[in-house]
This record gives C-alpha cells, structure tokens and sequence, in this order.
C-alpha cells in the first residue's frame, strides 16, 4: 500500500547567534546549514496494518508523514502510496487520506461542529447516502452527538479531538495518520480515541500510522514499530522482537533490609564486571538493577546479594516499550543497537 | 530609579529583539511602505501651493508644510506603537493573567516593551529626519528642539494611555483589528498628522484643541516648526501634561475594573 | 460547480457566525468607514483653497475617489485571507490544511474568510459615487452601466492579483506581510488623479504595479477625459495578465517551494 524507497530530506537551516548581539549580528551574516531530516529511509507498510512511529522530537516522524501525505517533496528516493506519487498527485491522494495532528486542529473554528462535516462532505465530494451512514457510524464511535451543534471553539480539547478524528475519517479513506492524537488528553478520552482506531482498523482496514509520545498507545494499538533517530529508521518489527533488537535488557528489583553504600559499591562492581552498561541505582531500601540478561544472569545477581545481606523482597521485569523510549529521548540507542 | 531600569529594561531589549532585529527586512519594508503615504500627500500640497499660487497657507510656506508632512508622519509612526495589539492579545489569548501574577506592574512592563520599540523607531526614523530636515530647512533653536522633544516625549506618553484604554476593549469585543484601523485613522485626523489642524473650520479647531489627540503629534510638530511662541509652548505643553494625569486616571479606573471583571470571571 | 457549491456553503456558514457577532460586525464596518471618511475629510478641507487639483475639479476627484473605493472593498471582501497567508498560516503550520484536501488549494485558502469590513468601504465608495455622479450630472448609458462593471470587476482582479502575489512570497520566506503591505500601500495612489503624481510615480502605477487601472484610468474614461485610449478593454487586459502571472508562475512557484523545505 505504501512504499518508501531511499528517501532522503535536506533542509537548509540559517542558524542565528543568541542574545541581543547575536540579532544585531544576525542581520548582517547567517551561518547556512544543511540538515538531513530524515537520511535514506526505506519501508513498506501493508493495507490494515497500525504502525507506531517513534522518536524523539525532531528525529524527523513529522517530515516523514509530510512527505507521505505529499505536504512535502524528498530531496530524494520514491515514495508511492496505493499506486500514486503523492507529491505529484497531491489532490488524488488527499482524497484517500485523513490526517490527524493533535497539536493542530483542522476544523473551522467559529463554526458548529455539524456544520464542518457538512463543508468536509462537499469538499471530499462525499455522497448523501454514504455521508449519512459514516456520520451515524462515526458519531457513534466517538460519542459526538452531545457537542455536534456547539462551535469548535468550545470545545473541550478531548472533545475537540474526537471531532477531529471524525472530520479526517468522514470521507472514508484508507489510510489515516495520526499525528500525536492522544496528546494532553485524560485516560478516558484517550481509551475512547485508542478504541475508535482499533474499530476502524478491524471494520474498515484502513491502514493507519501513527506516531506517539505516549508509550501505552503503541502497546495498545501497534501491530508493528518503527523507530526514527536522528532521521534513520533504527527499528522496524514487530513489539515482541523489540527487545531482541536493544539488547535483552531486564531489570531486578530488590528490597534489602540496611542498604549500606559498601553493598551499593560491590554490586555495582560486580555487575559491571560483567556487563559494562549494566545500570544500578537505589531508592530507599529498594535496589534498581537494569541488565543485559546475555551477558549478566539474574541467578548471578541474586547470589551475589543474597550472600552479602538480607533481601525481603524481589521483582524480576522484562524491558518494555517504555524503557526503550525513555532510553531514546535520554539521548540515543543508537550507539546500543547490537 | 537604577531598579526600575534593572526590572523594566530587559522587556524593552526582549521586544526589540523579537520584534524588529529578528525580522529587518521585514521591518524596513514595512517602514518604507508606510512612507508611501508621505508621498501621496507630498504631490497633493505640490499642486495645492502651485495652483493656488500660495507663498504661505495658513501660515506655512511649502517647505514648512513639507516638514510638517514628513515629521507628523516620522511622529505618528512612534507615538503609534503596538500598545494596543500587545494588550488585547494579551486579553484574547488569557495570557494576561500569566503576566499578573509576576511581581511587576504591568503598564510599566508594557510601557518598557513599547518604550524598547519606540526608543529603536526614534533612533532610525526621527533622528535622521530631524538631522535631515535640520539641515534642509534651517529652523529650529536648541531651546525649541529641547521642547519639542519633551513635547514629543509627553506624546508618546499621551498616546500609551489613550491605546492602553483602548486595548482593553478587547476585553468586550472580538473585531479589535477593525477597530484599530478605525482608531488609527481617527487619531491621524484628530492629531493632525492628516492634515494640520489650522485647516479645520474654527469651531471644529475649538474641539480639537480641548481633545488629548492634538497633544500626540501637533504640538510637538508645531513646536519643532517656531509656530508657537514661549507663552503658547508653555500651554500647550501645560495641556499635554493636564491630559496625561487625566487619562493616567482614567486607566487607573478601567484596569480596576477590567482586573475585578477577570478575577470573577477567570478570563 | 462543485467550487460554487462549497462556496456557497461556507458563506452560509459565515453569515450565521457574523450575526452571533452583530456588534463587532458593525464596529468593524465603522472602522473603515471612519478611514475612508478621514481621507474624504482631508479633500474637502484641502479643496477649499483652490479651485482644482491639477486640472481636475472638486467632484471629479471624488468621483475617482468614490470609484477607486469599490473595487477595493470588493477585493477586500472576497480575498482577505491572503493577508493571513502572508502574515501567519506558513510560520504557524496551518498551511497544511490547504494541502491535505482535495480541492485547489487557493481556492480553498479564500473560501474560507469573509471580511464584511470591506463593507465600509464599499458603502462609502459607492456613496461618494453616487453623489459625485449626482454633482456632475452624469447620465450613463446601458452599455457605460456595463463598462462600469466590468472595469470595477478588472480592478478587484488587479487589487487579488497583486495581493496574492505578495503574499506568495511567504511560500519562499515563511512571512511575507510586510512585502504586502507595502504594495498595498501603493494604492493609494490610486484613489487620486494620476496626473498629479510625477512620471517616475506614473509609470509605476501603470505598469510595474498597475494600480491606476483600478480608479484612475476607467473613472477617467467615464469623464470624458480619458488618460489613454480604450482605458477599459486596458484595464481588462491589465487585470488578466496581472492574474495570469500571478498565479501560475508565484502562487504555484510557491506551493511547489513549500513542497520542498515546509516550515
């Protein structure tokens, strides 16, 4: 459905000194500089599939779906969604697309809610019979009939979301990207927005990517992860494979009764002896060990305190989602990937 | 007073970097479009002076009305400042109330803001006009120039309080960018930046002598110009200061009211 | 058709939320009457000292006046969100949106605004007018009724072309208003005779920014003093190519840079 082959995008960017001096300087010399925004990226994303896109901010998730949705053009490499270059067919793509940025509302804002449906059906060229149906099955999903008649403007921003994802689904088009469309939202809204995606997917296959901060929306609703850093994608799979992918990392949680820092120290020691990025911090009476379970074996760990005082009590997790981004947005994993 | 400059100064600094060092082109262009006008009126007193075969018109020579053209012009484009627009978007986006709940007063920090613009404007836009016309025309004594830039000063003081009245509005209406072209329109009529006031019809002189607007730009301008003498300098700049306590007054009450009005309504 | 529809929609739309906002409507219409009436004041006041301007006379320039005012407040009208175009919707992003939907992205960018500000200068451009008219004593006929139409039609072109023009080139620098409200600013010229201006002036305004066809050159015509010959059919020309120009090798030069760097 969608194929993205080598794609490449320059920015040129004029960087300016801060301060005061740096604007007075500014307005007579400009440091020009080239940035790859995102640097020979390639994928293929299959009709029905919900890809969660990750990255940091500014890791170049937005300019890749600027350029799938033909907003913008490669520098270079080919991208072609359902059989069309979007950059060159913008107007026929748009029609099979919807799009959603949650920072940014696409509905009018002094005009009732109803009445930007109505604009949306012309505009997407929707027919009576198929618009009423999608709007029954729409409002329903997303539970609009309360706020339909209100301006947008009023809107609570869940409210104000869930009409977005209406307007951007009412034409019915196959593909839908999301952009951050969970953010600032309350649990509730968010369960109703993450349902309403799912629904969509399963009834009507449409194929959706979505990129998130939120690290509970992938684990929901992904079928499959890609990762971008600094404009490369670093990961591409499915959720299960991600932690074969950064290292088999787990982390042991102990509870020790008189915590002393020599018992810090030697652990610390120990684990590092083994495991050179092994991470080990304490709260309180609790120990905090993050480990790559290759190199490190928690039966190792465990006898080693064990031996040296007394443990109350223990937990044992597998590295998630969450600790992947946490460890992307603290700086990069690229260095890490093995 | 070194406290207050310590407080208030880097709003000044802040404003003039965001607003006219991060855009110079943008800022040049859009001074040099506002001069467009000068020229309009500059080919219209051309013609009047030439088919009326005037030597003086009420009281100017041509070179005077020139200067008068281009000053009250110079003039308007500093006393006309942004207040307005910096107080309702304030108003419009809420982010009024982020601002009072700093330890600072908050006509001072938008009075050092614009203070910041107008201090820049007057360094690249009054100065070389003054230098320019100083040296074109020959008048002016460094007494006179020392009142007209005190005149001046209290203009630009005038004009504050008055968009400060008026940028509150926002607080009732949402068109305000209509507005302001009204009021802008207005104040160039009322002021005499149009057109100097000696050219109303008498009665209408009276009602505009006793309104704040001749204080803005007319009388610095005539000031600048000799046309008054030391007891009608000493008035005017009498008037200028009585309107300047009155409308000071009169902000003090609306923003009183205006503040309750956010307070009860959250905004 | 399907253009006229969503138009038609969207105006529909627009006059609801103008009557939820009645006083700010009329506030905004004051507004610019108030400018109109400013600048009418100041010819009043100055053609008490002399007979006439430049060979034109006192209801002459207010005819010319009065005319330039309509097709400017019919621009002003129809096409205001160029000026957010210019000013703001490329810095802040929502530039996107045009691009997203299926439909010729201009269109969609001016459908979208109203500004019944313009009204006020409509109503005070078309109220000189008719009073100029009445001063002068003109009488037009059917065929002089129609010219008139179609030159205030190529004047409102000429105001959108020049207006899309400038504010195109947000599309390369991000903002573009003060690019905009320079030439703007030019049209000022063109609320007053021609002849008055100096030739450097003159040749501006006919032929690097042709504001003169928007006032200067019909109303000349419809007084019987026409400023060069077939000022009309001109004036038509002017206004198609202005538009021609402006939107296939600015506005979609435009898109097409955007395209390539997005804000």
């Amino acid at each position: 459905m969608i194929q993205v082959k080598n794609v490449t995008k320059d920015f040129t960017i004029y960087k300016k000194d801060s301060g005061f001096k740096g604007a007075v300087k500014g307005l007579f010399v400009r440091k020009k500089e080239i940035i790859k925004a995102v640097n020979d990226i390639s994928f293929e994303i299959k009709k029905g599939e919900i890809i969660g896109y990750i990255g940091a901010n500014g890791a170049g998730k937005s300019t890749t779906i600027k350029m799938m949705t033909g907003v913008l053009t490669p520098s270079s490499g080919e991208i072609t969604v359902s059989g069309l270059i979007p950059h060159e067919n913008r107007i026929e793509n748009a029609k099979h697309i919807g799009v959603v940025f949650g920072q940014r509302t696409q509905l009018w804002w002094d005009l009732p809610l109803e009445e930007t449906f109505t604009i949306l059906k012309e505009i997407y060229n929707v027919p009576d019979d198929a618009y009423k149906e999608r709007l029954d099955y729409l409002v329903n999903l997303l539970d609009i009939q309360a706020f339909i008649k209100q301006p947008v403007r009023t809107l609570s921003l869940g409210q104000r979301m869930r009409a977005d994802l209406a307007a951007a689904m009412l034409h019915s088009p196959d593909i839908l990207y999301l952009d951050e469309p969970t953010i600032g939202l309350d649990v509730l809204v968010k369960e109703k927005i993450r349902f309403a995606i799912k629904d969509l997917n399963e009834k009507y296959k449409v194929t959706v990517i979505l990129t998130t901060h939120d690290m509970s929306d992938i684990q929901e609703l992904a079928t499959r992860i890609m990762i971008i850093e600094k404009g490369v994608i670093i990961y591409d799979g499915s959720k299960e494979d991600i932690n074969k992918r950064f290292g088999n990392n787990r982390m042991l949680e102990l509870k020790i009764e008189n915590l002393s820092e020599t018992l810090l120290q030697e652990v610390s020691v120990m684990c590092h002896k083994k495991d050179k990025k092994s991470i080990v911090i304490h709260e309180d009476v609790v120990l905090r060990i993050t480990f790559n379970q290759d190199r490190l074996a928690v039966a190792d760990i465990l006898g080693f305190v064990m031996s040296q005082c007394k443990v109350l009590d223990f937990k044992l997790r597998d590295q998630d989602i969450e600790d992947i981004a946490k460890r992307l947005y603290a700086g990069g994993i690229h260095e890490e990937v093995v | 007073m070194k406290k207050w400059f310590k407080t208030y100064l880097p709003f000044s600094r802040a404003t003039v970097q965001a607003h006219i060092l991060a855009y110079p082109f943008e800022t040049f262009m859009y001074f040099f479009g506002m001069t467009i006008g000068i020229f309009v009126v500059y080919y219209i007193w051309k013609i009047i002076y030439a088919t009326g075969g005037y030597n003086l018109l009420e009281g100017f020579t041509f070179h005077e009305m020139i200067v008068y053209v281009v000053l009250s012009f110079a003039a308007m484009q500093v006393t006309d400042n942004g207040t307005v627009w910096i107080i309702a978007d304030e108003i419009k986006s809420g982010n009024i109330i982020m601002n009072l709940i700093k330890p600072i007063n908050y006509h001072m920090r938008v009075f050092a803001e614009v203070g910041g613009i107008t201090g820049f404007l007057t360094m690249v836009m009054i100065f070389p006009v003054l230098i320019i016309t100083i040296l074109m025309v020959k008048i002016g004594t460094p007494i006179t120039m020392m009142f007209f830039i005190f005149s001046l000063i209290l203009g630009v003081v005038i004009s504050f309080l008055f968009d400060f009245i008026f940028g509150m509005l926002a607080f009732y209406v949402k068109n305000l960018w209509g507005i302001g072209f009204g009021k802008y329109a207005l104040v160039r009529l009322l002021s005499g930046a149009l057109i100097p006031l000696v050219f109303f019809p008498k009665p209408i002189q009276g009602v505009l002598n006793v309104l704040p607007f001749k204080g803005i730009i007319y009388t610095p301008v005539m000031i600048f110009l000799g046309k008054y003498n030391s007891e009608e300098i000493l008035i005017n700049l009498l008037t200028q200061m009585m309107w300047i306590a009155v409308l000071g007054l009169m902000n003090y009450l609306f923003w009183k009211k205006a503040i309750t009005k956010l307070t009860i309504q959250g905004g | 058709m399907r253009y006229l529809r969503i138009y038609k929609i969207f105006l529909k739309q627009y006059l609801k939320t103008l009557m939820e906002y009645r006083s700010d409507f009329l506030i905004g219409m004051l507004s610019f009457f108030i400018v109109q009436s400013s600048n009418l004041i100041f010819l009043t006041l100055i053609f008490k000292r002399i007979p006439n301007l430049n060979g034109w006379t006192f209801e002459e320039v207010l005819f010319i006046y009065g005319f330039s005012q309509i097709p400017r407040g019919l621009d002003h009208l129809f096409t205001d969100n160029l000026w957010l175009l210019a000013n703001e919707y490329v810095r802040s992003g929502s530039f996107d949106k045009y691009l997203l939907r299926p439909i010729n992205p201009l269109f969609h960018l001016i459908a979208e605004r109203f500004q019944p500000d313009a009204f006020g200068e409509m109503i005070v451009g078309l109220s000189i007018f008719g009073y100029a008219y009445h001063l002068l004593n003109l009488s037009f006929t059917g065929i002089q009724w129609l010219l008139l139409i179609i030159a205030v039609l190529s004047g409102s072109l000429i105001y959108t072309s020049i207006k899309l023009a400038a504010g195109s080139i947000a599309l390369w620098t991000k903002r573009s208003q003060h690019v905009l409200f320079i030439i703007y600013q030019l049209s000022d010229f063109a609320s007053y005779p021609l002849t008055i201006f100096s030739t450097f002036v003159r040749m501006i305004l006919l032929i690097v920014v042709p504001f003169a066809f928007v006032a200067f050159v019909p109303a000349s015509v419809f007084l019987d003093k026409p400023y060069i010959p077939l000022g009309i059919l001109t004036g038509a020309i002017v206004a198609f190519v202005m538009w021609f120009i402006s939107y296939n090798f600015i506005w979609k030069r435009g898109l097409q840079v955007y395209e390539s760097t997005g804000n």
